[in-house]
């Protein structure tokens, strides 16, 4: 037994442990080894990875195609833009032509052509020269030249006069075509209507050299390729002028045709890098990137939530595991105390039974003990230790012995009691006891009982349940001149003497009268079997088991 | 002055008022083997429980077993007995029926 002041809170600290502490370490070391080194990944991960891989895939081709999308429609618009410019300079080309076309029409001063023009050949744009010829019928011959001869006038005259002929039939420019050569040309030509004498005017641009220009910087073709080939086909035979020797143009691409005089020009552009800016053309892969990341995240998450959670249940059940074992061992423990049958004593049936409280972990101090005596006679003992735990149950343990030893010497029950009340101090060992000691007379009927601080006993005659009155003494282990005085009664033929412990009446959310009243209805009525009767009372004041441990003993006269 | 609420004590609570020539402990709630230690810790640990008599308020108790009966035995050691102030139906029947009416002596 421990010293006074630190028994009660250190065992209860010590119980405390035994669940929390006791139960966490052992579940940790034993499980986790064996296990982590081959424990397969949880479907339900592989899922949430699936679905990861797959919103991803589909964002990323999402960013994709809105991306290329976007690019269409910037492509589309800057071809668009560099057509509206290249329309703006067709009458540049046109303009010059014309006007002196028209002043040699006027004037009929063939002079007129090159003074007019002489200044913009010199320059040698839009022209690099320029002449005027005279269409009479099918003849053609060049009445003007500015500048260098025009190749045109080395070629046979069936060329030229084809050549030509094509302008004399329209009244608009006449782009009459390629010129190939060292030097490639584009010619062109407007003829007069109203005049009597029929002129036509010719013109030769040259094209860049290998038909390759460098494109200005802040011009509307910044940022693309572009290719402008005459008529509506892109035809490498009629390219104009490109911005890179690699034509035809490849990869995204978009084209506008331009009127040009009696034909067109065909645009194509091409993007020269990203017209939408790098970032949006590395978006995708960000989101490639971001989608990876993001569902290895998940995954791995899901994957170490999962285990926390299978380790939590794992644990769960250990101490379920552990709780039992403990419940058990208490219990062990308890049933080793207790006696395991009933004695074999002639004239009479003995019986008991204990319920072991609900909540209950721990050993309780709940006793219960019958002795046969010489002479007929019987000791029967029902006692409760204060408190639970192994400090109970040893104190529990000590008395019931000290009881069988005190009985074997012929001591009455209020001698044992005395004798009990020195072996139990409350202020140095915690507990202190309550105990109803008798002994039955069995041939002639007869009870004495002592009674230290314990529930009075039970008496059944008949169909009646009636409480003996004791004179009930201070319990055991409360003060050292306790007094206990023997009170003796007869009791009828047949007669069943029941005596147990406060848990078969007593419940927290009822007074101790109500319990015990309906102890008292339960053991009347009408005559039964003591099992049956311990069984029946049981049932009725404990169902499910009680709060407290319960001890009952009862004592059936068989005639 | 001084009020516990341990772990595993939310069912009671306990004041303890040192007065003069007394110790008046004000418990409420339930006393029984999952408090007691509690009751015991608050009397017996902060060393008020000295030469002057302990009066226990018990007009709050809804329950107490042998446990917390044990506990007001120990407080009773120097002078024999203990006073009971107003208890409570329960607490009146329990020494009653165990017989401590002399050790624990109920006053109104």
């Amino acid at each position: 037994m421990r010293g006074p002041s630190i028994t009660v809170p250190s065992r209860r600290r010590s119980n405390v442990r035994a669940v929390d502490d006791g139960s966490e370490p052992v579940p940790k070391e034993t499980a986790r080894q064996p296990k982590r080194r081959r424990r397969p990944v949880h479907r339900t991960t592989l899922v949430v990875a699936a679905i990861g891989l797959v919103l991803t895939a589909a964002l990323s081709y999402a960013t994709a195609s809105a991306r290329s999308t976007n690019e269409d429609r910037l492509l589309r618009q800057r071809t668009r833009e560099a057509a509206a410019v290249l329309t703006a300079a067709v009458p540049g080309v046109q303009t010059p032509l014309a006007s002196a076309l028209q002043a040699v029409e006027l004037s009929g001063d063939q002079q007129a052509f090159a003074r007019l023009l002489a200044p913009i050949v010199k320059k040698g744009t839009p022209y690099v020269s320029a002449s005027l010829w005279r269409a009479d019928g099918s003849d053609l011959t060049p009445l003007e030249v500015v500048g260098p001869t025009p190749q045109l006038a080395s070629r046979s005259p069936e060329f030229i006069r084809s050549y030509l002929q094509k302008s004399v039939a329209t009244t608009k420019l006449s782009v009459v075509g390629l010129l190939d050569g060292d030097a490639p040309r584009l010619g062109y030509a407007i003829t007069t209507t109203i005049a009597p004498i029929q002129y036509v005017a010719y013109a030769e641009a040259a094209l860049p050299p290998n038909r390759t220009s460098v494109v200005p910087k802040t011009s509307a073709f910044t940022g693309l390729h572009n290719a402008v080939y005459l008529g509506d086909t892109e035809d490498t035979r009629s390219l104009l002028t490109a911005s890179t020797p690699h034509v035809p143009l490849r990869g995204r691409r978009a084209s506008e045709h331009v009127d040009f005089g009696d034909t067109s020009l065909l645009l194509v552009m091409t993007p020269d890098g990203h017209l939408g800016g790098t970032l949006l053309y590395i978006l995708p892969l960000l989101v490639i990137a971001f989608g990876l990341m993001t569902t290895l995240g998940s995954a791995t998450l899901t994957e170490w939530l999962l285990r926390r959670r299978a380790h939590a249940e794992h644990l769960s059940d250990e101490n379920a595991r552990l709780y039992a074992a403990q419940r058990s061992v208490a219990e062990t423990l308890q049933q080793s105390l207790l006696p395991s049958r009933a004695a074999n004593v002639p004239g009479v049936v003995i019986d008991f039974r204990y319920v072991p409280g609900v909540a209950g972990l721990d050993i309780g101090g709940d006793w219960y003990d019958a002795i046969p005596l010489d002479e007929g006679r019987l000791m029967v003992i029902v006692g409760d230790v204060s408190g639970r735990g192994l400090g109970a149950g040893t104190v529990m343990a000590s008395l019931r012995y000290a009881v069988r030893a005190f009985a074997s010497q012929g001591d009455t029950p209020t001698v044992i009691l005395h004798k009990l009340n020195a072996l139990l101090d409350v202020h140095d060992d915690g507990h202190f006891a309550t105990v109803l000691c008798a002994v039955i007379d069995i041939a002639s009927h007869s009870v004495t009982f002592a009674n230290a601080g314990h529930p009075n006993p039970l008496l059944i005659e008949g169909e009646h349940a009636l409480v003996i009155e004791t004179e009930v003494g201070l319990p055991i282990g409360v003060r050292r001149d306790a007094e206990y005085a023997p009170i003796t009664r007869g009791v009828a033929a047949g007669a069943t003497l029941l005596m147990f412990t406060d848990g078969l009446f007593e419940r927290r959310t009822e007074s101790v009268d109500v319990g015990l009243e309906r102890l008292r209805q339960s053991a009347s009525g009408s005559r039964r079997s003591l099992a049956d009767t311990l069984s029946e009372i049981i049932d009725v004041q404990t169902p499910g088991g009680g709060d407290d441990d319960t001890a009952v003993v009862g004592v059936q006269w068989q005639s | 002055m001084a009020e516990l609420d341990e772990e595993g004590s939310a069912n009671v609570s306990i004041d303890v008022t040192p007065d003069q020539d007394e110790i008046v402990v004000t418990v409420g709630g339930e006393l029984d083997i999952s408090t007691a230690g509690v009751l015991e810790e608050a009397i017996f640990f902060d060393g008020r429980h000295d030469a002057r008599r302990m009066v226990f308020d018990l007009s709050d108790v809804d329950f107490m077993d042998s446990s917390g009966i044990a506990v007001l035995l120990r407080a009773a050691a120097p002078t024999g007995w203990v006073e009971i102030r107003r208890p409570s139906t329960v607490v009146r029947l329990v020494v009653e029926a165990t017989g401590l009416a002399d050790v624990l002596r109920i006053s109104e």
